[in-house]
């Protein structure tokens, strides 16, 4: 048995440490606290969040996916072969072609018989591989990949046309 | 306020000298009743050393509301039963070992218990359940107030009169008629 004064410093010498310990804690505590909180926020702000690919849409057709995905368009008309790699005329492109998409009404039959008439065959190409195939005739655009068709009024198509055009290039 | 709170106020305001007389007012009693649980008067040693360090450490835990003494003895019995949970006490002890503990808990007892007496009614105890011993210690030895043990030992005043009440019946059975004269 250690004598009173000996308990005493051993008391103190106790507190010392629990008090030394007990700092260290609160000093990791006050650091890791703010670094939790920044990462956090470097997380919800600064990083692209995956909401943009999980609101539904992405389902809906291969041409409504952003125009950046897609990084060629090869179009093929009578016997030759165009490659789009202009990133405007990229985004014009497929923005045209998501919006036909959405419009209401505008959807044919699936399986219409376009295959007798003349027309272009319009390729997306993103760096994996090709993301959709279009038909792209007169009065119809077949999205060839879902196997569905749509209606185009002749200012549509006309449209389309035009921005397949060589021309368009030129003069976009 | 009692001697010992007022001066753990002054060892509060700075004066470490003031913490010296409560531990010589106080580690001795605080030990032995300590003991009690533990039944190893190091072990008790220890932890009533960690219970002085909480006021060193841990300075605005204790409100003044009770006496220092009361306060003191609720967190030595904690950190005892801490202990023996942890432990999971056994009986099983080394010959040589025992003999020390025999040693110190005797040196200890005649230093906690004033007289003869109380050192009979103490070997007694030995017999009786944790609970019932405490109660004894507490206000027969510590004389401490009912509603001061029931503090230390998170009962009420009623089931620690209770406890007294079966703790005599049981010395006496253990001690004969003599044991009712000795509480």
């Amino acid at each position: 048995m250690r004598s009173l004064q000996e308990c005493q410093a051993e008391v103190f010498r106790r507190s010392e440490k629990r008090i030394r310990a007990r700092r260290r804690a609160i000093r990791a505590v006050m650091v890791c606290v703010p670094l939790v909180l920044c990462i956090t926020a470097f997380s919800l702000f600064v990083l692209p969040g995956p909401a943009d690919t999980s609101d539904g849409s992405g389902a809906k057709n291969d041409a409504a996916s952003p125009p950046p995905s897609i990084c060629r368009i090869d179009v093929s008309g009578v016997g030759q072969v165009t490659s789009i790699t202009d990133e405007g005329r990229i985004c014009a492109i497929t923005d045209a072609l998501a919006a036909l998409n959405n419009s209401p009404g505008a959807e044919l039959s699936d399986g219409s018989d376009t295959a007798g008439a003349e027309g272009r065959t319009i390729t997306l190409l993103a760096p994996d591989g090709p993301q959709a195939v279009y038909r792209l005739t007169d009065d119809t655009l077949t999205n060839v990949t879902t196997g569905s068709a749509m209606a185009l009024t002749r200012e549509q198509s006309a449209a389309l046309f035009a921005l397949l055009a060589p021309e368009a290039a030129e003069n976009p | 306020m009692d001697a010992a709170a007022n001066s753990y106020r002054r060892f509060l305001d700075g004066d470490e000298s003031a913490f010296e007389e409560i531990m010589r007012e106080l580690f001795g009693g605080l030990v032995f009743f300590i003991n009690g649980f533990v039944h190893d008067p190091h072990a008790a040693e220890d932890i009533a050393i960690d219970a002085f360090s909480d006021l060193v450490v841990h300075r605005h835990r204790y409100n003044f509301r009770v006496s220092l003494k009361t306060y003191l003895y609720m967190v030595g019995r904690s950190r005892a039963l801490d202990y023996l949970r942890r432990r999971k006490l056994l009986r099983f002890t080394e010959l040589s070992e025992a003999h020390g503990l025999a040693d110190d808990s005797a040196a200890l007892e005649e230093l906690a218990l004033a007289n003869d007496r109380q050192r009979r009614v103490n070997a007694a105890l030995a017999h009786l359940p944790q609970d019932m011993a405490a109660a004894v210690r507490l206000v027969y030895f510590e004389e401490m107030t009912y509603a001061e043990a029931a503090r230390v030992m998170g009962k009420k005043s009623k089931q620690v009169d209770n406890l007294l009440y079966r703790a005599k019946r049981e010395l006496q059975s253990i001690l004969g008629e003599e044991g009712m004269e000795l509480l």
